[in-house]
């Protein structure tokens, strides 16, 4: 059903949307390349089973319910990375984010051990008709969350002051600093915003995608082609990124095996890399 | 004529920064380019420099047409440019800044005691064993012409070399410079500081949106009516 | 220190070491022969990474792709072409260069993080072309690397010390003869300033591809090495990640772009990282990741940058 494969990349592209948003946020406004972006996907995932299993707290719930606790370990972070000076902040923050990741990812195995898991919902295998085409009912809420939260996320960036104020630091620094914006703030909130993106992503992946330890990497990767694909630091190209990438998937599942899924994004990543490098969304690139 | 260049455009998106631009440099002068922020005078460096691609016209340098040529290639032919922010090696030396360049020319051994000779010819020979980013600015700005000085240009293009300069090293600089002219380098001087431009320039060309305003003598330009409007009434240097 | 005085000091270490051989009985010692030889190949591999990393900025989160493909070029050619696997090795390394050439050619024009994501997306890759193309590689179930005898002896632990013996001092004096060589310049060049390094008229991406070469080649060879030591290759041990991270963790740990630093890293922490692998298994990459963090924000120029700050600050109380 090609239909039906187009609503299901659409769906997983929205999540996916939700993680490389964040991706590129932070890039653009802090020019760093947040490596353990995955690995806070990843937590989200064994966070929200967890609650699920001891508590019974739905995942959609405890997305909301664990922010407080991703906003903490994203300040943490972000503590460590402003420590860095400047002029080496490039290079040694990817070193920096680089450890995170396998603090989180390590933790997480020894803790939980290397075993896949999901959480299994009581309407896990019910599926929604809608005349011909049939989706799972996960897949529908889980969609249906990351729209508002998308929708949310584009009220703050493009019609409130604080998303003005990121806005002007992603595009130019020198100009925003010299309007009296404050860029270690802004750089501050963004990358909250990017963990909280990342740990919502992971709370409602969870009932669709089996988590284990080093499953952010899956994560990261395919981020970053769809941040490549949408032009570094570009918003509206990372959300375009992230639909196309999800229906490319979907589409060409049918035709490949399970294992060669994922190489369909690294042949559109070296495709950008040799034809478009800006990506869809990307102009002149930064000197 | 040592540099030619015809029709040369260059857009950015929907803003057009250089607009059909004409202009020659004879050799062995210093052509000064003034003009208002935003009058495109950094792309025509990136332009000729290699740094940049215009969408359409030509670059011509020593009689050969370079504008497809790379920035190696140029600076092997004799263009060489400096930025207007310092673009230093910073956790090197000073006598390694000079050296880097030095070493595509000359052997360990000579591309070391060059840059000795070099480093005094910019005031930088207490400084030698410094690590760049700790010069001081007026220093840094001295650093950035002697590494393109290493290069042993025949046209140098250098990027307001006095911006941020304090007064009292203003003469310095121009002395030094008028001695590049000697020494029989042509120089490009891109520059803000009018007091500069005045005492150094030997003939002065005013762009404004991408567009030759004005071109002539220092005499000429200094008591053009529309140069002064366009330009040096709003100069804040 | 004059840069021959340093080759000869490194090479009359290393003829010392190549003697323990006739004083030590290999077999007796075996556990100790292992430590030794993972010393050696991590050495190399830090050194792969230091100098395309450390030298001319160029930061890879690939280089287990670059092992593993090293690894695979041995399995597979003993396998199909039954070359003697010592043959055999000589290829990982030219192979892991080729794949390397190609990825440079596609990413190092480009400036900024292209360049690490790339190696990153090319390791995976890899691997995912290994598992998948199951009728020429086995897939996940992996490959044999049948051990031939050399120059008659079976004597096969002597040899695998040898080559990696070997791999590591040309590891440690490529890394010199670059550090103080024309190149090495222009990859810290590079390395500080991209603009200035143009401007100079340095062909930067020659310089940078260079570099890459250097580094995969070394890296490939690691692989060789390691896919005849443990005699078999699967696609989890030939691209497991912490060849990606031991290297830049021992790397920043012993101060990168130094020659030294990728040794002092090394020798303090190959020792600890065997001791933590046999006792608690993944706890190693616990402790690299803390490691890293700790160094990269705090102590960024590692060990060497610390010994020569203490150096500088007793010299200071002298005076």
């Amino acid at each position: 059903m090609l239909i039906e494969l187009i609503l299901n990349g659409l769906i997983i592209g929205c999540i996916y949307a939700l993680i490389a948003v964040g991706l590129t946020l932070i890039f653009g406004v802090m020019r760093i390349i947040n490596m353990c972006h995955g690995d806070l996907v990843m937590l989200g995932m064994y966070a929200s089973i967890i609650l699920y299993e001891k508590y019974s707290i739905l995942p959609y719930f405890s997305a909301i319910l664990l922010q407080p606790f991703f906003l903490l370990l994203g300040a943490l972070i972000y503590k460590l990375i402003d420590h860095i000076p400047l002029k080496q902040r490039e290079m040694n923050s990817l070193i920096l984010t680089l450890g995170v990741s396998f603090v989180i990812s390590t933790s997480v195995m020894l803790i939980f051990s290397a075993d896949y898991r999901t959480v299994t919902l009581p309407f896990s295998q019910e599926v929604l008709q809608l005349g011909v085409i049939r989706i799972g009912y996960p897949y529908v809420i889980s969609s249906a969350f990351s729209i508002v939260i998308i929708v949310l996320f584009y009220y703050l960036i493009m019609r409130t002051k604080i998303g003005r104020a990121i806005r002007a630091v992603a595009s130019d620094p020198e100009t925003a600093s010299t309007l009296g914006i404050d860029i270690k703030k802004i750089s501050f909130l963004t990358y909250s915003i990017g963990v909280s993106l990342a740990s919502i992503a992971g709370c409602i992946i969870s009932p669709i995608l089996y988590a284990y330890p080093f499953v952010g990497g899956i994560f990261i990767i395919k981020a970053f082609v769809i941040v490549v694909l949408g032009g570094m630091g570009s918003i509206h190209g990372a959300f375009l990124g992230a639909l196309l990438l999800g229906v490319g998937e979907s589409l060409i599942i049918p035709y490949f095996e399970h294992s060669m899924k994922d190489l369909f994004a690294f042949i559109l990543f070296i495709l950008f890399l040799l034809f478009k490098p800006t990506g869809i969304f990307g102009g002149k690139s930064r000197v | 004529m040592l540099l030619r260049i015809n029709n040369l455009t260059k857009r950015f998106g929907g803003v057009v920064a250089l607009d059909n631009l004409d202009l020659e440099v004879k050799e062995g002068i210093i052509f000064a380019i003034i003009g208002p922020n935003g009058a495109g005078k950094t792309t025509l460096i990136n332009l000729v420099s290699g740094f940049d691609k215009p969408n359409s016209g030509k670059v011509i340098f020593n009689n050969k047409d370079i504008t497809n040529l790379s920035i190696q290639g140029r600076v092997e032919m004799g263009l060489v440019r400096t930025f207007q922010i310092p673009q230093i090696f910073p956790s090197l030396t000073v006598e390694e800044n000079i050296r880097i360049p030095l070493l595509t020319k000359y052997n360990r051994k000579l591309a070391s005691k060059k840059s000795l000779e070099i480093a005094e010819k910019f005031f930088l020979s207490e400084d030698l064993y410094k690590k760049a980013e700790f010069l001081p600015v007026g220093k840094m700005k001295l650093l950035e012409i002697a590494k393109a000085y290493a290069l042993e240009p025949k046209l140098l293009l250098l990027d307001e070399p006095f911006g941020g300069l304090s007064a009292d090293k203003i003469p310095e600089l121009i002395s030094l410079i008028s001695s590049l002219r000697q020494a029989g380098i042509t120089i490009i001087l891109i520059e803000h500081v009018i007091k500069a431009v005045a005492s150094l320039a030997d003939e002065i060309f005013v762009l404004n949106f991408g567009n030759k305003l004005a071109y002539g003598l220092p005499e000429e330009i200094f008591n053009k009516k529309e140069v002064i409007e366009a330009y040096l009434g709003e100069d804040d240097a | 220190m004059d840069i021959r005085k340093k080759i000869v000091i490194v090479s009359i270490i290393y003829l010392c070491v190549l003697l323990l051989p006739f004083f030590i009985n290999m077999q007796e010692h075996k556990y100790l022969m292992d430590i030794f030889l993972h010393l050696n190949l991590a050495l190399t591999l830090a050194n792969s990474w230091n100098i395309l990393g450390g030298f001319a900025g160029q930061v890879s989160f690939g280089h287990a792709g670059f092992v593993g493909i090293g690894a695979y070029t041995v399995a597979l050619l003993v396998h199909y072409l039954k070359l003697s696997c010592w043959t055999a090795l000589l290829f990982s390394g030219f192979f892991s260069c080729c794949i390397a050439l190609f990825l440079g050619l596609l990413t190092l024009k480009l400036r900024g993080p292209y360049f690490a994501l790339a190696t990153l997306a090319t390791a995976e890759i890899a691997k995912i072309i290994v598992v998948g193309a199951r009728s020429f590689t086995m897939g996940t179930q992996g490959v044999a690397v049948e051990k031939t005898p050399l120059l008659g002896s079976e004597n096969y632990l002597v040899f695998l010390f040898l080559f990696a013996l070997m791999l590591s001092f040309i590891s440690i004096i490529s890394s010199l003869l670059i550090r103080y060589s024309k190149t090495g310049y222009f990859f810290i060049a590079i390395r500080e300033s991209e603009n200035a390094t143009m401007a100079a008229g340095i062909n930067v991406f020659k310089y940078k591809v260079i570099a890459l070469l250097i580094s995969g080649y070394l890296a490939g060879a690691y692989g060789g090495i390691l896919a005849i030591h443990t005699g078999f290759v699967d696609p989890e041990s030939a691209f497991d990640i912490s060849r990606t991270v031991e290297p830049i963790f021992i790397s920043y740990i012993g101060g990168v772009g130094t020659v030294i630093g990728p040794i002092i890293g090394s020798l303090l922490l190959v020792p600890i990282g065997e001791v933590l692998r046999t006792e608690f298994t993944t706890a190693h990459l616990l402790f690299y990741g803390i490691m890293l963090i700790l160094f990269a924000t705090f102590f960024p120029k590692g060990l060497a940058g610390l010994i020569k700050l203490g150096a500088r600050k007793n010299v200071a109380k002298n005076k």
